[in-house]
Protein backbone atom coordinates (compact mmCIF):
# COMPACT_ATOMS: atom_id res chain seq x y z
CA UNK A 1 0.00 0.00 0.00
CA UNK A 2 1.28 3.41 -0.84
CA UNK A 3 0.64 5.88 1.94
CA UNK A 4 -0.04 9.33 0.59
CA UNK A 5 1.88 12.29 1.88
CA UNK A 6 -1.33 14.27 1.57
CA UNK A 7 -2.05 13.64 5.21
CA UNK A 8 1.23 15.01 6.43
CA UNK A 9 0.27 18.70 6.46
CA UNK A 10 -2.44 17.97 9.02
CA UNK A 11 -0.07 16.34 11.37
CA UNK A 12 1.93 19.42 12.35
CA UNK A 13 -1.09 21.12 13.82
CA UNK A 14 -1.13 21.90 17.53
CA UNK A 15 -2.34 19.30 20.01
CA UNK A 16 -4.61 19.73 22.95
CA UNK A 17 -4.28 16.65 25.14
CA UNK A 18 -6.21 15.48 28.13
CA UNK A 19 -5.81 12.57 30.49
CA UNK A 20 -9.57 12.23 30.85
CA UNK A 21 -10.65 8.71 29.90
CA UNK A 22 -13.20 8.39 27.09
CA UNK A 23 -16.69 7.91 28.44
CA UNK A 24 -17.54 4.61 26.74
CA UNK A 25 -21.22 3.86 26.51
CA UNK A 26 -22.43 1.12 28.78
CA UNK A 27 -23.92 -0.93 25.97
CA UNK A 28 -20.71 -1.92 24.43
CA UNK A 29 -19.66 -5.62 21.66
CA UNK A 30 -15.98 -6.07 22.50
CA UNK A 31 -12.89 -4.20 23.65
CA UNK A 32 -9.40 -4.89 22.29
CA UNK A 33 -6.60 -3.81 24.68
CA UNK A 34 -4.77 -0.73 23.42
CA UNK A 35 -2.02 1.59 24.63
CA UNK A 36 -2.26 5.39 24.79
CA UNK A 37 -3.23 7.13 21.55
CA UNK A 38 -0.35 8.95 19.85
CA UNK A 39 -0.17 11.59 17.14
CA UNK A 40 1.96 10.93 14.09
CA UNK A 41 4.14 13.90 13.17
CA UNK A 42 4.82 12.81 9.57
CA UNK A 43 3.10 10.56 7.02
CA UNK A 44 3.97 7.25 8.70
CA UNK A 45 0.61 5.99 9.99
CA UNK A 46 1.70 2.47 8.99
CA UNK A 47 4.43 2.50 11.68
CA UNK A 48 1.97 3.76 14.29
CA UNK A 49 -0.48 1.01 13.31
CA UNK A 50 2.30 -1.59 13.55
CA UNK A 51 3.33 -0.24 16.96
CA UNK A 52 -0.29 -0.24 18.16
CA UNK A 53 -0.62 -3.84 17.04
CA UNK A 54 2.58 -4.85 18.86
CA UNK A 55 1.68 -2.88 21.98
CA UNK A 56 -1.71 -4.60 22.08
CA UNK A 57 -0.07 -8.01 21.71
CA UNK A 58 2.49 -7.15 24.42
CA UNK A 59 -0.24 -5.84 26.70
CA UNK A 60 -2.16 -9.11 26.37
CA UNK A 61 0.97 -11.16 27.10
CA UNK A 62 2.75 -9.04 29.70
CA UNK A 63 -0.31 -7.41 31.29
CA UNK A 64 1.29 -3.96 31.16
CA UNK A 65 1.38 -1.08 28.73
CA UNK A 66 4.60 -0.83 26.72
CA UNK A 67 5.59 2.31 24.79
CA UNK A 68 7.11 0.90 21.57
CA UNK A 69 9.24 3.41 19.67
CA UNK A 70 7.89 4.27 16.22
CA UNK A 71 10.84 6.65 15.85
CA UNK A 72 13.28 3.73 16.01
CA UNK A 73 11.56 2.07 13.04
CA UNK A 74 11.23 5.39 11.21
CA UNK A 75 15.00 5.75 11.57
CA UNK A 76 15.67 2.35 9.99
CA UNK A 77 13.09 2.90 7.28
CA UNK A 78 14.77 6.15 6.22
CA UNK A 79 18.18 4.51 6.55
CA UNK A 80 17.24 1.76 4.08
CA UNK A 81 15.59 4.19 1.69
CA UNK A 82 18.65 6.44 1.67
CA UNK A 83 21.03 3.53 1.17
CA UNK A 84 18.95 1.95 -1.61
CA UNK A 85 18.32 5.27 -3.33
CA UNK A 86 14.53 5.00 -3.07
CA UNK A 87 14.76 8.34 -1.25
CA UNK A 88 15.19 10.35 -4.40
CA UNK A 89 16.94 13.62 -4.98
CA UNK A 90 14.04 15.89 -4.23
CA UNK A 91 12.62 17.64 -1.23
CA UNK A 92 9.71 15.27 -0.68
CA UNK A 93 10.67 12.73 1.97
CA UNK A 94 9.42 9.23 1.24
CA UNK A 95 7.70 8.26 4.50
CA UNK A 96 5.26 5.75 2.93
CA UNK A 97 5.10 2.11 3.85
CA UNK A 98 2.92 -0.93 4.37
CA UNK A 99 2.22 -3.80 6.74
CA UNK A 100 4.71 -5.87 4.75
CA UNK A 101 7.38 -3.17 5.10
CA UNK A 102 6.90 -2.66 8.83
CA UNK A 103 7.04 -6.45 9.34
CA UNK A 104 10.38 -6.43 7.55
CA UNK A 105 11.67 -3.64 9.82
CA UNK A 106 10.69 -5.53 12.99
CA UNK A 107 12.18 -8.77 11.77
CA UNK A 108 15.43 -7.05 10.78
CA UNK A 109 15.91 -4.48 13.56
CA UNK A 110 13.61 -5.68 16.35
CA UNK A 111 11.84 -3.16 18.53
CA UNK A 112 12.73 -0.93 21.46
CA UNK A 113 10.95 1.04 24.19
CA UNK A 114 10.71 4.74 23.33
CA UNK A 115 12.71 5.76 26.41
CA UNK A 116 15.64 3.56 25.41
CA UNK A 117 16.03 5.26 22.04
CA UNK A 118 15.26 8.93 22.58
CA UNK A 119 14.65 9.17 26.31
CA UNK A 120 13.28 12.72 26.14
CA UNK A 121 10.41 11.43 23.98
CA UNK A 122 9.36 8.68 26.36
CA UNK A 123 5.66 9.05 27.05
CA UNK A 124 5.29 11.83 24.50
CA UNK A 125 2.16 11.78 22.31
CA UNK A 126 3.86 13.35 19.31
CA UNK A 127 7.48 12.94 18.22
CA UNK A 128 9.54 16.05 17.56
CA UNK A 129 12.50 13.94 16.47
CA UNK A 130 10.60 12.55 13.48
CA UNK A 131 9.49 16.00 12.37
CA UNK A 132 13.09 17.27 12.69
CA UNK A 133 14.40 14.30 10.71
CA UNK A 134 11.94 14.82 7.90
CA UNK A 135 12.88 18.47 7.64
CA UNK A 136 16.61 17.65 7.72
CA UNK A 137 16.35 14.99 5.02
CA UNK A 138 14.15 17.16 2.83
CA UNK A 139 16.86 19.80 2.99
CA UNK A 140 19.91 17.56 2.64
CA UNK A 141 18.79 14.96 0.10
CA UNK A 142 18.76 17.51 -2.68
CA UNK A 143 21.38 18.49 -5.25
CA UNK A 144 24.34 19.84 -3.25
CA UNK A 145 22.92 18.60 0.06
CA UNK A 146 24.82 16.43 2.55
CA UNK A 147 22.75 13.39 1.53
CA UNK A 148 22.61 14.29 -2.15
CA UNK A 149 25.25 12.16 -3.85
CA UNK A 150 24.12 8.52 -3.85
CA UNK A 151 27.71 7.17 -3.97
CA UNK A 152 28.45 8.91 -0.68
CA UNK A 153 25.53 7.26 1.11
CA UNK A 154 27.58 4.58 2.86
CA UNK A 155 26.04 2.85 5.92
CA UNK A 156 28.23 4.64 8.46
CA UNK A 157 27.84 8.04 6.77
CA UNK A 158 24.05 7.71 6.52
CA UNK A 159 23.86 6.68 10.19
CA UNK A 160 25.90 9.68 11.26
CA UNK A 161 23.63 11.95 9.20
CA UNK A 162 20.46 10.35 10.57
CA UNK A 163 21.74 10.55 14.15
CA UNK A 164 22.10 14.25 13.50
CA UNK A 165 18.72 14.51 11.77
CA UNK A 166 16.83 12.86 14.63
CA UNK A 167 18.69 14.86 17.27
CA UNK A 168 16.77 18.05 16.42
CA UNK A 169 19.88 20.17 16.18
CA UNK A 170 21.59 18.50 19.13
CA UNK A 171 18.59 18.64 21.45
CA UNK A 172 18.55 14.84 21.79
CA UNK A 173 21.45 12.37 21.99
CA UNK A 174 20.76 9.83 19.25
CA UNK A 175 22.98 6.78 18.69
CA UNK A 176 21.37 4.12 16.55
CA UNK A 177 24.11 1.52 17.09
CA UNK A 178 23.69 1.79 20.84
CA UNK A 179 19.91 1.48 20.46
CA UNK A 180 20.34 -1.56 18.25
CA UNK A 181 22.34 -3.24 21.03
CA UNK A 182 19.50 -2.58 23.47
CA UNK A 183 16.72 -3.73 21.11
CA UNK A 184 14.40 -6.68 21.67
CA UNK A 185 14.88 -9.00 18.71
CA UNK A 186 11.70 -10.36 17.15
CA UNK A 187 13.00 -13.91 17.61
CA UNK A 188 13.47 -13.39 21.37
CA UNK A 189 10.16 -11.61 21.97
CA UNK A 190 7.71 -14.23 23.22
CA UNK A 191 3.98 -13.49 22.99
CA UNK A 192 1.09 -15.44 24.40
CA UNK A 193 -1.82 -16.61 22.25
CA UNK A 194 -4.90 -15.21 24.01
CA UNK A 195 -6.95 -18.18 22.80
CA UNK A 196 -4.86 -21.11 24.04
CA UNK A 197 -2.25 -19.44 26.30
CA UNK A 198 0.59 -20.93 24.21
CA UNK A 199 3.66 -18.76 23.63
CA UNK A 200 5.46 -18.20 20.38
CA UNK A 201 7.97 -15.68 19.08
CA UNK A 202 7.13 -12.37 17.44
CA UNK A 203 8.68 -13.69 14.23
CA UNK A 204 6.17 -16.55 14.20
CA UNK A 205 3.29 -14.19 15.00
CA UNK A 206 4.21 -11.89 12.12
CA UNK A 207 4.37 -14.88 9.80
CA UNK A 208 0.99 -16.15 10.98
CA UNK A 209 -0.98 -12.90 10.72
CA UNK A 210 -2.27 -12.61 7.16
CA UNK A 211 -2.97 -9.49 5.16
CA UNK A 212 -5.87 -9.85 2.73
CA UNK A 213 -5.94 -7.25 -0.02
CA UNK A 214 -9.11 -5.98 -1.60
CA UNK A 215 -9.10 -7.52 -5.07
CA UNK A 216 -12.32 -5.86 -6.21
CA UNK A 217 -10.26 -3.19 -7.99
CA UNK A 218 -10.58 -4.60 -11.49
CA UNK A 219 -14.33 -4.61 -11.14
CA UNK A 220 -14.53 -1.30 -9.35
CA UNK A 221 -12.36 0.37 -11.95
CA UNK A 222 -15.46 1.24 -13.98
CA UNK A 223 -18.49 0.44 -11.85
CA UNK A 224 -18.75 3.57 -9.75
CA UNK A 225 -22.45 4.29 -9.85
CA UNK A 226 -23.45 0.70 -9.09
CA UNK A 227 -23.86 -1.15 -5.83
CA UNK A 228 -21.15 -3.74 -5.14
CA UNK A 229 -21.92 -6.98 -6.99
CA UNK A 230 -23.24 -9.97 -5.10
CA UNK A 231 -19.80 -11.61 -5.47
CA UNK A 232 -18.08 -8.60 -3.94
CA UNK A 233 -20.65 -8.46 -1.16
CA UNK A 234 -19.99 -12.14 -0.39
CA UNK A 235 -16.29 -11.33 0.01
CA UNK A 236 -17.10 -8.42 2.33
CA UNK A 237 -19.52 -10.61 4.28
CA UNK A 238 -16.77 -13.17 4.79
CA UNK A 239 -14.32 -10.47 5.96
CA UNK A 240 -16.99 -9.04 8.22
CA UNK A 241 -17.42 -12.38 9.96
CA UNK A 242 -13.66 -12.93 10.34
CA UNK A 243 -13.23 -9.41 11.67
CA UNK A 244 -16.02 -9.77 14.24
CA UNK A 245 -14.78 -13.16 15.46
CA UNK A 246 -11.24 -11.84 15.85
CA UNK A 247 -12.36 -8.71 17.70
CA UNK A 248 -14.63 -10.77 19.95
CA UNK A 249 -11.44 -12.59 21.01
CA UNK A 250 -9.60 -9.27 21.57
CA UNK A 251 -7.29 -9.64 18.57
CA UNK A 252 -5.94 -6.31 17.18
CA UNK A 253 -7.00 -6.57 13.51
CA UNK A 254 -5.23 -4.01 11.28
CA UNK A 255 -7.14 -1.99 8.66
CA UNK A 256 -5.80 -0.06 5.65
CA UNK A 257 -8.25 2.24 3.93
CA UNK A 258 -8.60 5.39 1.88
CA UNK A 259 -9.52 8.24 4.19
CA UNK A 260 -11.39 11.39 3.21
CA UNK A 261 -11.40 14.28 5.66
CA UNK A 262 -14.82 15.24 4.30
CA UNK A 263 -16.35 11.97 5.57
CA UNK A 264 -16.45 12.36 9.40
CA UNK A 265 -19.55 13.94 10.91
CA UNK A 266 -19.47 16.15 14.01
CA UNK A 267 -19.15 13.02 16.18
CA UNK A 268 -16.23 11.65 14.17
CA UNK A 269 -18.21 8.94 12.38
CA UNK A 270 -16.84 8.45 8.86
CA UNK A 271 -19.87 7.92 6.62
CA UNK A 272 -21.02 8.43 3.05
CA UNK A 273 -23.92 10.76 3.76
CA UNK A 274 -21.61 13.37 5.27
CA UNK A 275 -19.20 12.92 2.37
CA UNK A 276 -22.02 13.26 -0.17
CA UNK A 277 -23.18 16.49 1.45
CA UNK A 278 -19.65 17.88 1.10
CA UNK A 279 -19.67 16.79 -2.55
CA UNK A 280 -15.98 15.89 -2.90
CA UNK A 281 -13.26 13.84 -1.22
CA UNK A 282 -11.32 16.92 -0.08
CA UNK A 283 -8.04 16.18 1.72
CA UNK A 284 -7.58 12.44 1.36
CA UNK A 285 -5.08 9.57 1.17
CA UNK A 286 -4.16 6.09 2.36
CA UNK A 287 -4.31 5.38 6.08
CA UNK A 288 -3.65 2.46 8.43
CA UNK A 289 -5.23 1.89 11.86
CA UNK A 290 -5.88 -0.89 14.37
CA UNK A 291 -9.41 -2.04 15.20
CA UNK A 292 -10.78 -1.80 18.69
CA UNK A 293 -14.51 -2.54 18.63
CA UNK A 294 -17.56 -2.76 16.35
CA UNK A 295 -21.33 -2.34 16.38
CA UNK A 296 -23.98 -4.38 14.58
CA UNK A 297 -27.56 -3.93 13.43
CA UNK A 298 -30.28 -6.50 12.69
CA UNK A 299 -29.17 -8.86 15.45
CA UNK A 300 -31.78 -11.56 16.10
CA UNK A 301 -33.77 -10.68 19.26
CA UNK A 302 -31.47 -7.75 20.08
CA UNK A 303 -31.70 -5.62 16.91
CA UNK A 304 -28.64 -3.50 17.74
CA UNK A 305 -25.46 -4.16 19.69
CA UNK A 306 -23.37 -1.08 20.49
CA UNK A 307 -19.78 -0.50 21.56
CA UNK A 308 -17.93 -2.10 24.47
CA UNK A 309 -17.28 -5.48 26.07
CA UNK A 310 -20.32 -7.78 26.03
CA UNK A 311 -20.94 -11.26 27.41
CA UNK A 312 -20.13 -14.32 25.28
CA UNK A 313 -23.74 -14.91 24.33
CA UNK A 314 -24.24 -11.37 23.01
CA UNK A 315 -20.94 -11.56 21.12
CA UNK A 316 -22.11 -14.78 19.47
CA UNK A 317 -25.39 -13.08 18.52
CA UNK A 318 -23.45 -10.11 17.14
CA UNK A 319 -21.84 -12.45 14.59
CA UNK A 320 -25.26 -12.84 12.99
CA UNK A 321 -25.95 -9.11 12.67
CA UNK A 322 -24.90 -6.64 9.98
CA UNK A 323 -21.72 -4.70 10.74
CA UNK A 324 -22.67 -1.05 11.26
CA UNK A 325 -19.36 0.62 12.07
CA UNK A 326 -15.92 -0.25 13.41
CA UNK A 327 -14.11 1.64 16.16
CA UNK A 328 -10.39 2.09 15.44
CA UNK A 329 -7.41 3.33 17.41
CA UNK A 330 -6.16 6.23 15.32
CA UNK A 331 -2.79 8.02 15.26
CA UNK A 332 -3.96 11.62 14.97
CA UNK A 333 -3.85 12.48 18.67
CA UNK A 334 -6.78 13.13 21.00
CA UNK A 335 -8.86 16.02 22.35
CA UNK A 336 -7.57 18.42 19.72
CA UNK A 337 -9.07 21.88 19.49
CA UNK A 338 -8.55 21.93 15.73
CA UNK A 339 -10.31 18.59 15.23
CA UNK A 340 -12.83 18.21 18.02
CA UNK A 341 -14.46 15.25 16.23
CA UNK A 342 -11.38 13.15 17.03
CA UNK A 343 -12.53 12.92 20.64
CA UNK A 344 -10.36 10.48 22.57
CA UNK A 345 -8.45 9.54 19.41
CA UNK A 346 -10.58 6.52 18.53
CA UNK A 347 -12.38 6.95 15.22
CA UNK A 348 -15.56 5.33 13.95
CA UNK A 349 -15.92 4.23 10.33
CA UNK A 350 -19.11 2.81 8.81
CA UNK A 351 -18.89 -0.50 6.98
CA UNK A 352 -20.98 1.19 4.26
CA UNK A 353 -18.13 3.67 3.71
CA UNK A 354 -15.46 0.98 3.64
CA UNK A 355 -17.30 -1.27 1.19
CA UNK A 356 -17.94 1.37 -1.49
CA UNK A 357 -15.69 2.84 -4.14
CA UNK A 358 -14.32 6.35 -4.71
CA UNK A 359 -13.32 8.10 -7.92
CA UNK A 360 -9.60 8.68 -8.32
CA UNK A 361 -9.05 11.65 -10.62
CA UNK A 362 -5.39 10.85 -11.28
CA UNK A 363 -5.89 7.31 -12.54
CA UNK A 364 -9.45 7.96 -13.79
CA UNK A 365 -10.81 4.86 -12.07
CA UNK A 366 -12.90 3.81 -9.07
CA UNK A 367 -11.15 2.14 -6.12
CA UNK A 368 -12.55 0.56 -2.95
CA UNK A 369 -12.15 2.60 0.25
CA UNK A 370 -11.20 -0.61 2.07
CA UNK A 371 -7.70 -1.56 0.93
CA UNK A 372 -6.69 -4.44 3.20
CA UNK A 373 -7.22 -6.18 6.53
CA UNK A 374 -4.64 -8.08 8.58
CA UNK A 375 -6.16 -11.08 10.34
CA UNK A 376 -4.73 -13.27 13.12
CA UNK A 377 -4.20 -16.98 12.50
CA UNK A 378 -7.32 -19.09 12.81
CA UNK A 379 -9.76 -16.37 11.75
CA UNK B 1 -34.06 20.85 -21.58
CA UNK B 2 -37.14 19.21 -23.06
CA UNK B 3 -39.12 16.90 -20.90
CA UNK B 4 -41.96 14.51 -21.51
CA UNK B 5 -44.21 13.47 -18.69
CA UNK B 6 -45.03 9.80 -18.33
CA UNK B 7 -48.41 8.80 -16.89
CA UNK B 8 -46.83 6.98 -13.97
CA UNK B 9 -49.48 8.11 -11.55
CA UNK B 10 -52.23 6.70 -13.70
CA UNK B 11 -50.52 3.36 -14.17
CA UNK B 12 -49.86 3.00 -10.48
CA UNK B 13 -53.32 4.14 -9.48
CA UNK B 14 -55.05 1.62 -11.71
CA UNK B 15 -52.69 -1.14 -10.57
CA UNK B 16 -53.27 -0.32 -6.94
CA UNK B 17 -57.02 -0.66 -7.16
CA UNK B 18 -56.61 -4.41 -6.83
CA UNK B 19 -53.87 -4.29 -4.21
CA UNK B 20 -54.62 -5.48 -0.69
CA UNK B 21 -53.03 -2.39 0.82
CA UNK B 22 -53.67 0.98 -0.75
CA UNK B 23 -50.63 2.85 -1.98
CA UNK B 24 -50.81 6.57 -2.59
CA UNK B 25 -50.06 7.94 -6.03
CA UNK B 26 -46.35 8.38 -6.58
CA UNK B 27 -44.87 11.82 -6.20
CA UNK B 28 -42.65 11.86 -9.29
CA UNK B 29 -42.52 15.56 -10.04
CA UNK B 30 -41.31 15.05 -13.59
CA UNK B 31 -39.60 12.68 -15.99
CA UNK B 32 -37.02 13.74 -18.57
CA UNK B 33 -35.39 11.96 -21.50
CA UNK B 34 -31.79 12.17 -22.65
CA UNK B 35 -30.30 10.45 -25.70
CA UNK B 36 -26.59 9.79 -25.84
CA UNK B 37 -25.86 8.92 -29.45
CA UNK B 38 -22.28 7.71 -29.85
CA UNK B 39 -20.33 8.52 -33.02
CA UNK B 40 -18.43 5.64 -34.58
CA UNK B 41 -14.99 6.76 -35.74
CA UNK B 42 -12.14 4.39 -36.70
CA UNK B 43 -14.01 1.41 -35.31
CA UNK B 44 -14.52 3.02 -31.90
CA UNK B 45 -17.41 4.72 -30.14
CA UNK B 46 -16.93 8.39 -29.34
CA UNK B 47 -18.97 10.66 -27.07
CA UNK B 48 -18.38 13.95 -25.32
CA UNK B 49 -19.68 13.38 -21.79
CA UNK B 50 -21.24 16.28 -19.86
CA UNK B 51 -18.51 16.06 -17.18
CA UNK B 52 -15.61 15.91 -19.64
CA UNK B 53 -16.28 18.64 -22.15
CA UNK B 54 -17.63 22.17 -22.18
CA UNK B 55 -19.86 21.22 -25.10
CA UNK B 56 -21.32 17.73 -24.86
CA UNK B 57 -23.14 15.38 -27.22
CA UNK B 58 -26.29 14.91 -25.13
CA UNK B 59 -29.48 15.15 -27.21
CA UNK B 60 -33.08 15.59 -26.11
CA UNK B 61 -34.98 15.19 -29.38
CA UNK B 62 -36.34 11.68 -29.89
CA UNK B 63 -36.90 12.44 -33.60
CA UNK B 64 -33.12 12.40 -34.05
CA UNK B 65 -32.95 8.74 -33.03
CA UNK B 66 -32.35 5.97 -35.58
CA UNK B 67 -35.30 3.59 -36.07
CA UNK B 68 -33.90 0.80 -33.85
CA UNK B 69 -33.48 3.32 -31.02
CA UNK B 70 -37.00 4.70 -31.48
CA UNK B 71 -38.33 1.16 -31.12
CA UNK B 72 -36.16 0.72 -28.02
CA UNK B 73 -37.54 3.92 -26.57
CA UNK B 74 -41.07 2.50 -26.69
CA UNK B 75 -39.85 -0.63 -24.91
CA UNK B 76 -37.95 1.52 -22.40
CA UNK B 77 -40.91 3.70 -21.47
CA UNK B 78 -43.06 0.63 -20.94
CA UNK B 79 -40.37 -1.19 -18.89
CA UNK B 80 -39.72 1.88 -16.80
CA UNK B 81 -43.41 2.34 -16.02
CA UNK B 82 -43.96 -1.32 -15.28
CA UNK B 83 -40.94 -1.65 -13.03
CA UNK B 84 -41.69 1.41 -10.93
CA UNK B 85 -45.41 0.85 -10.69
CA UNK B 86 -45.11 -2.65 -9.24
CA UNK B 87 -46.47 -2.77 -5.68
CA UNK B 88 -43.06 -3.42 -4.14
CA UNK B 89 -41.24 -0.68 -6.02
CA UNK B 90 -44.05 1.82 -5.54
CA UNK B 91 -44.09 1.17 -1.81
CA UNK B 92 -40.33 1.57 -1.60
CA UNK B 93 -40.43 4.78 -3.61
CA UNK B 94 -43.16 6.08 -1.35
CA UNK B 95 -41.10 5.27 1.76
CA UNK B 96 -38.07 6.96 0.23
CA UNK B 97 -40.09 10.04 -0.67
CA UNK B 98 -41.26 10.21 2.95
CA UNK B 99 -37.59 10.18 3.99
CA UNK B 100 -36.91 13.10 1.68
CA UNK B 101 -35.64 11.33 -1.45
CA UNK B 102 -35.79 13.09 -4.81
CA UNK B 103 -38.86 12.53 -6.96
CA UNK B 104 -37.35 13.56 -10.30
CA UNK B 105 -36.73 10.98 -13.00
CA UNK B 106 -34.45 10.78 -15.99
CA UNK B 107 -34.62 8.17 -18.74
CA UNK B 108 -31.17 8.00 -20.34
CA UNK B 109 -30.65 6.04 -23.55
CA UNK B 110 -27.16 5.17 -24.82
CA UNK B 111 -27.34 4.60 -28.58
CA UNK B 112 -24.44 2.62 -30.06
CA UNK B 113 -23.74 0.82 -33.31
CA UNK B 114 -22.93 -2.73 -32.21
CA UNK B 115 -22.33 -5.11 -29.31
CA UNK B 116 -18.61 -4.43 -29.65
CA UNK B 117 -19.25 -0.86 -28.51
CA UNK B 118 -21.05 -2.15 -25.42
CA UNK B 119 -17.85 -3.37 -23.73
CA UNK B 120 -16.36 0.05 -24.39
CA UNK B 121 -19.39 1.63 -22.71
CA UNK B 122 -18.82 -0.53 -19.63
CA UNK B 123 -15.32 0.89 -19.35
CA UNK B 124 -16.94 4.32 -19.23
CA UNK B 125 -19.27 3.19 -16.46
CA UNK B 126 -22.25 3.26 -18.82
CA UNK B 127 -24.62 0.32 -18.63
CA UNK B 128 -28.29 -0.58 -18.29
CA UNK B 129 -28.82 0.27 -14.61
CA UNK B 130 -31.12 2.12 -12.22
CA UNK B 131 -29.40 4.63 -9.95
CA UNK B 132 -29.39 8.14 -8.58
CA UNK B 133 -27.50 11.06 -10.12
CA UNK B 134 -27.02 14.34 -8.26
CA UNK B 135 -25.46 16.71 -10.71
CA UNK B 136 -25.90 16.24 -14.43
CA UNK B 137 -22.54 17.97 -15.03
CA UNK B 138 -20.60 15.56 -12.78
CA UNK B 139 -19.82 11.89 -13.23
CA UNK B 140 -22.41 9.86 -11.29
CA UNK B 141 -20.93 7.90 -8.38
CA UNK B 142 -22.59 6.01 -5.59
CA UNK B 143 -20.24 7.27 -2.87
CA UNK B 144 -21.18 10.90 -3.48
CA UNK B 145 -24.91 10.29 -3.91
CA UNK B 146 -27.11 12.62 -1.92
CA UNK B 147 -30.47 10.97 -2.50
CA UNK B 148 -32.40 14.05 -1.46
CA UNK B 149 -31.51 15.89 -4.63
CA UNK B 150 -30.90 15.18 -8.31
CA UNK B 151 -32.57 12.48 -10.38
CA UNK B 152 -33.40 8.83 -10.35
CA UNK B 153 -31.97 7.48 -13.58
CA UNK B 154 -33.33 4.65 -15.71
CA UNK B 155 -30.38 4.06 -18.04
CA UNK B 156 -30.64 1.77 -21.07
CA UNK B 157 -28.38 0.72 -23.95
CA UNK B 158 -29.64 0.36 -27.48
CA UNK B 159 -28.01 -1.00 -30.63
CA UNK B 160 -29.53 -2.77 -33.68
CA UNK B 161 -31.32 -5.86 -32.41
CA UNK B 162 -30.80 -5.08 -28.69
CA UNK B 163 -32.46 -2.91 -26.09
CA UNK B 164 -30.93 -3.49 -22.63
CA UNK B 165 -33.03 -2.48 -19.62
CA UNK B 166 -31.91 -2.21 -15.96
CA UNK B 167 -32.21 -5.51 -14.06
CA UNK B 168 -35.28 -5.37 -11.78
CA UNK B 169 -33.44 -7.20 -9.00
CA UNK B 170 -30.76 -4.49 -9.03
CA UNK B 171 -33.43 -1.79 -8.91
CA UNK B 172 -34.79 -3.30 -5.70
CA UNK B 173 -31.30 -3.72 -4.22
CA UNK B 174 -30.63 -0.08 -5.02
CA UNK B 175 -33.87 1.16 -3.49
CA UNK B 176 -33.22 -0.92 -0.35
CA UNK B 177 -29.74 0.55 -0.08
CA UNK B 178 -31.03 4.11 -0.45
CA UNK B 179 -33.56 3.34 2.28
CA UNK B 180 -30.69 2.40 4.60
CA UNK B 181 -28.68 5.53 3.76
CA UNK B 182 -31.67 7.80 4.26
CA UNK B 183 -32.60 5.95 7.43
CA UNK B 184 -29.64 7.29 9.39
CA UNK B 185 -29.47 10.82 10.76
CA UNK B 186 -26.28 12.08 9.18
Amino acid sequence: MKISNLLAPFLFLSLSCSETPWPFSENDVTHVEHSTVKQQAIGNCWLYAQASWLESMLQSSWSKEVDVSETYWEYWDLYEKLISGSQKLDDSVNTGGSWFRSNHLIETYGWIEEGLFIKEESGMIKSSAQACAEKYIARESTEGGRLGPQHERTPSYVKSELNKAFSCGGQYAVDIDEAFELRHSAADTMLRDPKNEKEKSLVDWLDDWTEVHNSTRGYAAYEGKKLPSRGTLATYRSWEKRLKRALNDHQPVVLSFFVSFNAPDQNGLFNLNTLAQKGSLGQSGGHMVVLHDYTVTHVPLLDYVGEGERDAETKEAALLGDLDYVVVKNSWGAYRDDRPWLGDGYSRITWDYLTKTYWDEESQAFYPFLQSLVFPPGY
Amino acid sequence: MKSSLLPLGLVLASFCLGAAQAIAEPTFSHVEHQFWIYQHIDGQAHFRFPWDAEANDVQYNKEALPDFAKACLDVTDASFKNALSSVDAARKMQDLAAKGATSKFLVLMNVIQSKADYSQLRQWDRDAYFYQWNDLRSKPSLFLSDFRSGFWVWEVVSWPGSCLQPPIEELHRYLDYVGQRLGVKN
